[in-house]
């Protein structure tokens, strides 16, 4: 059968009156949806119009919770603007996943460019760090192939690859996000005797002079953490997670450090492969080394896919 | 073809389970329940998990639903197809259904009667809810197509809820139950009857009713239950799901938010269904405010008492 316009016409609108209730247009569509077609005016205003709110009310309290369960530093900051907050954004982003753990997908990009919000100019980056933890937690497991490692001395740096922890994601900020982040989720954070204190604690923090702040978010078992990074630590992650082979990024570091070299001062630290090898792996953010063309019956690492 | 061997085993399966005097009874299990479920295991035959929950590809979620196959017969209920929208159901979306199919190899799969997909600003989009479709030969088209394509896709047979609705769309030109039946003939689906969903579209007619003309007055809503109720053929019928509903508003909607107790009529009407239907597997739901495990579980004893007593 053929599909006419007024099943789907009735569909797209009654979605649009529950996810975007604020949409005039949409409301009076449905309505006159209704009259059209002879439904009685007195069930609109009364039984349907009870219902839609119900289906409204519903959209917008699971949406809460599921942002409050992926964003609980966010919402400890915000307090009660948070439900405004999560307000707007269902407004500005429709929720495009049937997965409701997914909504919060474009969240610290709403918050970070959210004009309201300016007064916290970190927020957007706590939401990031935040939602990066929450997709460590859901991302596929992986499995620590200590033999694969042995490929670093035997096979050409162009075939193979690192393979790093579940979840694994590179972060950089001028905030101190992560020690925000824990002060925020910390027990002690929800007790109001003691709300002035982390205040005071926040803001001191934010005080700090100006750095660019480094994380490595990624999981371990079933916990996600953060790593703090130094800026070459970082660098070396950002090249080996991004270039088709570890020969590539070795060739991007290597061009990288020759070409910074002028501007090095006795500060500086001196990036050196064995020492980051040795530290991603105590870590367990590095599990192996995957070949890129295996042979048949060779023996590579887990997947690289988080 | 894969859908008819697997079609067979289903067949097989639902000849074990009818030859048996009593029906399988389950509970839904939620995470809040899911130590106590692998540590006290109660005397219950299956448990649901809601297929969603388990999205995630990895990590504390997929080790938790390994526990739970290990421990119990795992049917598998989805609440996001949308089996009645007009707006396909995005293959990678159903793609991640079909691999938790084939991981926990459930004894049931079911999702229900409803549209969730949609089209909003040129985008794809899913209203995370379970909305009413009218009833009539378009939308059942459109559902049958929907529930042929999921079989197809899982290799075999589903279930398919009936909703509990709080508008009422326009253009239905048959009822629920003409509608339902007709969507089993057509893709040889069978029917998950919800019996508190039924009872809490009885009461919204009748508070519809009310609401507009106060008429009506005679007909109690367990009688529109029934009524509904014996409008279903046995052979339909594959699972029954028990719930509580909870009252909201002045003009007295009732909503399916799960989150009492069965109630006295629902009861009535499960008597009445094992007595029409026979040892149909059951289920309760206790999705809201939850209970302790050990009164969830109780739930399901009484299921069990009434169906030593009926059948």
């Amino acid at each position: 059968m053929p599909l006419t316009n007024s099943l789907k016409k009735y569909q797209d609108e009654l979605l649009a009156a529950i996810m975007q209730p604020n949409s005039m247009k949409t409301q009076t569509n449905l309505e006159s949806d209704h009259l059209e077609n002879g439904h009685l005016e007195e069930e609109l205003t009364a039984f349907d119009r009870v219902g839609l709110t119900i289906y409204q009310n519903n959209f917008f309290a699971t949406a809460k919770r599921s942002l409050a369960n992926s964003f609980p530093a966010v919402k400890a900051l915000l307090e009660d603007n948070f439900d405004v907050a999560v307000s707007y954004y269902l407004q500005a982003h429709l929720k495009t996943n049937a997965d409701w753990a997914l909504i919060g997908e474009q969240f610290a990009d709403y918050l970070g460019n959210e004009t309201a919000l300016k007064a916290l100019p970190y927020l957007g980056d706590l939401a990031k760090f935040e939602y990066a933890l929450f997709i460590a937690e859901r991302a596929s497991d992986k499995a620590l192939v200590l033999e694969s490692f042995s490929l670093l001395e035997s096979a050409d740096g162009e075939q193979i690859k690192m393979n790093f922890a579940p979840g694994f994601a590179l972060l950089n900020s001028f905030y101190p996000i992560a020690e925000l982040h824990s002060l925020l989720i910390s027990e002690q954070s929800f007790e109001k005797d003691v709300e002035e204190g982390i205040d005071q604690a926040i803001t001191a923090l934010l005080e700090q002079p100006t750095q660019t702040h480094c994380f490595a978010i990624y999981r371990v078992g079933y916990q996600a953490k953060s790593l703090p990074l130094s800026e070459n630590d970082y660098l070396a992650y950002e090249k080996f997670s991004s270039s088709a082979s570890i020969g590539d990024a070795m060739e991007a570091l290597e061009l990288h450090f020759s070409e910074n070299e002028s501007e090095h001062t006795s500060n500086d630290e001196e990036f050196n492969l064995s020492h980051w090898l040795a530290d991603a792996i105590k870590h367990q953010l590095l599990l192996g080394i995957n070949e890129i063309n295996p042979a048949s019956n060779s023996t590579s690492g887990a997947s690289n896919t988080s | 073809m894969s859908y008819q061997l697997t079609q067979d085993q289903n067949q097989k399966s639902t000849s074990d389970e009818q030859s048996r005097a009593l029906p399988l009874i389950g509970v839904g299990l939620r995470h809040v329940h899911y130590q106590d479920a692998l540590t006290s295991p109660f005397n219950i035959d299956f448990v649901e998990v809601h297929v969603e929950n388990f999205f995630a590809k990895g990590g504390i979620t997929q080790a938790i639903l390994d526990d739970i196959k290990a421990h119990y017969a795992v049917s598998l209920h989805g609440t996001s197809l949308g089996l009645g929208s007009t707006e396909p159901v995005p293959d990678s979306h159903l793609g991640r259904f079909n691999e938790l199919v084939e991981q926990v190899q459930p004894i049931l799969v079911s999702d229900h009667a409803c549209f969730s997909w949609g089209q909003l600003n040129d985008l794809t989009v899913h209203a995370g809810d379970l909305l009413p479709v009218p009833f009539n030969q378009e939308s059942l088209a459109i559902m049958a197509a929907n529930v042929s394509k999921v079989q197809q896709k899982l290799g075999r047979r589903i279930l398919v809820e009936n909703l509990s609705a709080y508008i009422t769309p326009p253009n239905s030109t048959m009822s629920e139950s003409e509608f339902l039946i007709e969507l089993c003939r057509l893709t040889d689906c069978r029917l998950l009857l919800d019996l508190n969903n039924l009872m809490v579209n009885a009461i919204n007619t009748k508070a519809a009713t009310a609401s507009n003309n106060g008429t009506d007055m005679t007909t109690k809503a367990i009688d529109l239950a029934l009524t509904q109720l014996e409008q279903y053929p046995s052979h339909v019928i594959g699972e029954i799901h028990l719930a509580g509903c909870t009252p909201v508003g002045e003009i007295g909607v009732m909503i399916d938010d799960h989150s009492q107790p069965v109630s006295d009529d629902v009861w009535l009407l499960y008597k009445t269904a094992l007595t029409r239907f026979g040892p149909v597997p059951t289920l309760i739901e206790w999705d809201m405010d939850l209970p302790d495990w050990q009164t969830l579980c109780h739930q399901a004893q009484l299921a069990r008492n009434i169906a030593e007593q009926v059948l």
